[in-house]
C-alpha cells in the first residue's frame, strides 16, 4: 500500500469518477460494456452448446425474419399489459382515494385486497381461462390483479404522507375535506404512485406472460409464442421473444422515468436527486 | 407568586376585547395514562397586542396554543376570540397559524405558498389588503417568489411561513416557536422583520418561544408558564416604546426585562417541581 493517508485516494477518486459521469460518453459506457460482456459469454456458451443456447446473432435474425409476426405479438402483450396496468392502476387510486377518505372502506376492503395479493396469480390464471375464455379478456384481469394490490398500497401511503403540520396549517385555515385531498394529498401522494408504477410496470409484464402461457393456444402474444416454441423445441423463437419481452420492460419503465421527471421535478430536486 | 399578573384581574369582559381564554383545561390519554396538560388556566390579551408565552419544556405552551388556534378541543372552559369561539374564528378564515417548521408545500413556488390561505375555504374570503407578492417583498423575499422551497435558506422558509400567515390579513396569529430551528443570527433578523411586519397592521399575535431576549423584544406581554399541568404563573407587562428597532437588544431597560422575566420563569420551574 502506500504512504498516503488512506482518505485521500477516497475523496479524490469519487470526484474524478463524478465528473466522469457527468459526460454523456461516461453515463452509457459502463451500460455497454457489461452489455458487450454478457453478450461475448452467450456468444461463447452458445456455440459450444447449440442445443441449449442460439447465437446471438441467431436470436436478431429470427426477428429479422419474422417482423410481422414479432410486431403482432410484441403489440399484443404490450397492449394487454398497458391497458391492464392503467385500467387496474386507475381504479387502485379511485379505492385507495375513497379508503384515506372513508376508514370503514378501508376496514372492509382492505383484508379482499391482501387476500387477492398473497394469492399467487399463475395459479388464478388458468381458471379465469376457463371463466372468461382464450381470448384477451383473462390477460387483462390477470395483468391487472398484479397490478392493482401494490399500487393500492403506495397510492394509500402516499395520499396519508402529508407533513402534519401542513394539515394543520390548511385545518387553521378551515379548508375542507375535498381541499385537502385535492390541494394537499394529490400532489404529496404523486411521488410514491410513481414509485409504484416504477414497480408495478414489470410486475405487469409478468402478469400479461403469465396469462398467455394458459390461453396460448388461442391467442397471439409473446408469452403464447414462447409456449408453442417450446413445443417444437424453436430456441432462438423462446429467446427472441423473451428478449422483446425485456424491450417492453425496459420501454415501460424509461417512459415512467420520463413522465415522472417531467411531473416531478420540485421532488427530485427536494431529495437532491438533481433536475432533469 | 403571581404577584404581577395582572391580566387576571377582574377586568370588563366583551366582545372586541381580543383574546380571552377562561378556566382551560386539556388533558390527553385516557383512565390511568391520562395526563393533565394544562389546567384551568385563564390568560387575556388585548385587541392589536403582541403576546408571547414562555415557560419550562413540557409545561403545556403548545397545548395552550392548538386549543386558542382551534387545532385541538379543551375539556373545560370557554375562549374567546375578539367575541367568537375558536372554531367559528377558523371558520371566517381569522387565525393564522405559523407551525415550528415552516411546512410549505414542497411542490408549490414561493408566491404560491403564499397565495394557498386565499385559495382553500374561499367562502371566508379575507381582508387582505395588500399582495401575496407585497407582503413577500416586505420580508425580503421580493427576487424569490418563483422559487421552490427546497431552493431556499431555512430561514427564508421560516419568513415564507410567517408570510403565508400575515398576507390573508387574519385577527389573531398564533405561533409556534417559529424561530427554533433557526441559527442565532438568522433568529435575530427573523425576529426584526417579524417586528417590522407586525407594526404595520398590527394583529393580535400569541406566540410561544423558549427564548428571553425574543420574548421581552417582541412583546407587549410576556406570559410565564408552570407546568405540567399547564397554568399562567406571571404576566410580565413589557412596555418598551415602538417601532423596536435592533438598537434596542442588548440596552439597559431591556437586560432588566429579561432579568425580571428569567427571575419569574426559575419561579415558574420551581413552582412546577414543587406541584410534582
Amino acid at each position: 500500500m502506500s504512504d498516503s493517508p488512506p482518505g485521500a485516494g477516497a475523496a479524490v477518486e469519487p470526484m474524478a469518477l463524478r465528473a466522469w459521469r457527468a459526460s454523456r460518453a461516461g453515463s452509457w459506457l459502463p451500460t455497454l460494456v457489461a452489455l458487450a460482456v454478457v453478450a461475448g459469454v452467450w456468444q461463447l456458451v452458445a456455440l459450444h452448446n447449440p442445443s441449449v443456447l442460439p447465437t446471438v446473432p441467431q436470436v436478431f435474425r429470427e426477428i429479422a425474419d419474422h417482423p410481422g409476426l414479432f410486431a403482432r405479438d410484441t403489440g399484443a402483450t404490450l397492449r394487454e399489459t398497458a391497458v391492464g396496468a392503467l385500467v387496474a392502476g386507475d381504479g387502485a387510486f379511485l379505492l385507495a382515494v375513497a379508503m384515506s377518505e372513508l376508514p370503514l372502506v378501508e376496514r372492509a376492503i382492505m383484508p379482499l385486497a391482501v387476500a387477492l395479493n398473497v394469492t399467487p396469480v399463475v395459479a388464478i390464471a388458468p381458471a379465469l381461462t376457463l371463466i372468461l375464455g382464450f381470448g384477451a379478456a383473462p390477460r387483462y384481469v390477470v395483468t391487472g390483479i398484479v397490478v392493482f394490490f401494490p399500487f393500492l398500497i403506495n397510492c394509500l401511503v402516499g395520499l396519508r404522507s402529508v407533513d402534519p403540520e401542513v394539515l394543520e396549517v390548511a385545518r387553521s385555515l378551515n379548508a375542507s375535506r375535498a381541499e385537502v385531498l385535492w390541494r394537499l394529498r394529490i400532489p404529496s401522494s404523486l411521488p410514491l404512485l410513481f414509485a409504484a408504477a416504477r414497480i408495478c410496470l414489470p410486475l405487469a409484464v409478468v402478469g400479461a406472460v403469465v396469462a398467455e402461457f394458459s390461453t396460448s393456444g388461442s391467442s397471439s402474444g409473446l408469452g403464447s409464442q414462447i409456449v408453442i416454441a417450446e413445443q417444437y423445441a424453436e430456441l432462438p423463437t423462446i429467446f427472441a421473444s423473451i428478449l422483446l419481452l425485456a424491450a417492453i420492460g425496459i420501454a415501460l419503465t424509461l417512459a415512467t422515468f420520463a413522465l415522472e421527471r417531467w411531473l416531478l421535478g420540485w421532488h427530485r430536486a427536494a431529495r437532491g436527486l438533481g433536475v432533469r | 407568586m403571581g404577584s404581577q399578573s395582572e391580566q387576571r384581574g377582574g377586568s370588563a369582559r366583551g366582545p372586541g376585547l381580543g383574546l380571552v381564554v377562561e378556566g382551560i383545561t386539556k388533558s390527553f390519554g385516557s383512565g390511568r395514562d391520562r395526563a393533565l396538560a394544562i389546567a384551568d388556566l385563564s390568560v387575556e390579551v388585548p385587541r392589536g397586542r403582541f403576546a408571547t408565552v414562555i415557560g419550562p419544556s413540557g409545561c403545556g405552551k403548545s397545548t395552550l396554543l392548538k386549543v386558542v388556534a382551534g387545532l385541538a378541543e379543551a375539556d373545560a372552559g370557554t375562549i374567546s376570540l375578539f367575541g367568537d369561539a375558536p372554531e367559528q374564528a377558523r371558520a371566517n378564515k381569522r387565525l393564522g397559524y405559523v407551525p415550528q417548521r415552516p411546512a410549505l408545500l414542497p411542490w408549490r413556488t414561493v408566491l404560491e405558498n403564499v397565495r394557498f390561505p386565499f385559495q382553500v375555504n374561499r367562502r371566508a374570503g379575507t381582508l387582505a389588503t395588500r399582495r401575496p407578492e407585497e407582503v413577500l417583498t416586505s420580508v425580503g423575499l421580493g427576487e424569490v417568489l418563483g422559487r421552490r422551497p427546497h431552493e431556499l435558506s431555512g430561514g427564508m422558509q421560516q419568513r415564507v411561513a410567517i408570510a403565508r400567515a400575515f398576507a390573508f390579513e387574519p385577527s389573531l396569529l398564533v405561533m409556534d416557536e417559529p424561530f427554533s430551528a433557526l441559527d442565532e443570527l438568522t433568529r435575530e433578523s427573523l425576529r426584526h422583520q417579524l417586528l417590522a411586519l407586525w407594526e404595520a397592521d398590527q394583529k393580535t399575535v400569541l406566540f410561544v418561544t423558549h427564548s428571553v431576549t425574543e420574548a421581552v423584544v417582541l412583546s407587549d406581554l410576556v406570559i410565564v408558564m408552570s407546568g405540567p399541568p399547564g397554568r399562567v404563573h406571571s404576566v410580565v407587562p413589557v412596555e418598551l416604546p415602538r417601532p423596536r428597532g435592533a438598537t434596542l437588544e442588548g440596552s439597559e431597560e431591556v437586560q432588566e426585562l429579561e432579568r425580571v422575566v428569567r427571575r419569574e420563569l426559575s419561579a415558574a420551574v420551581a413552582a412546577g417541581e414543587q406541584a410534582q
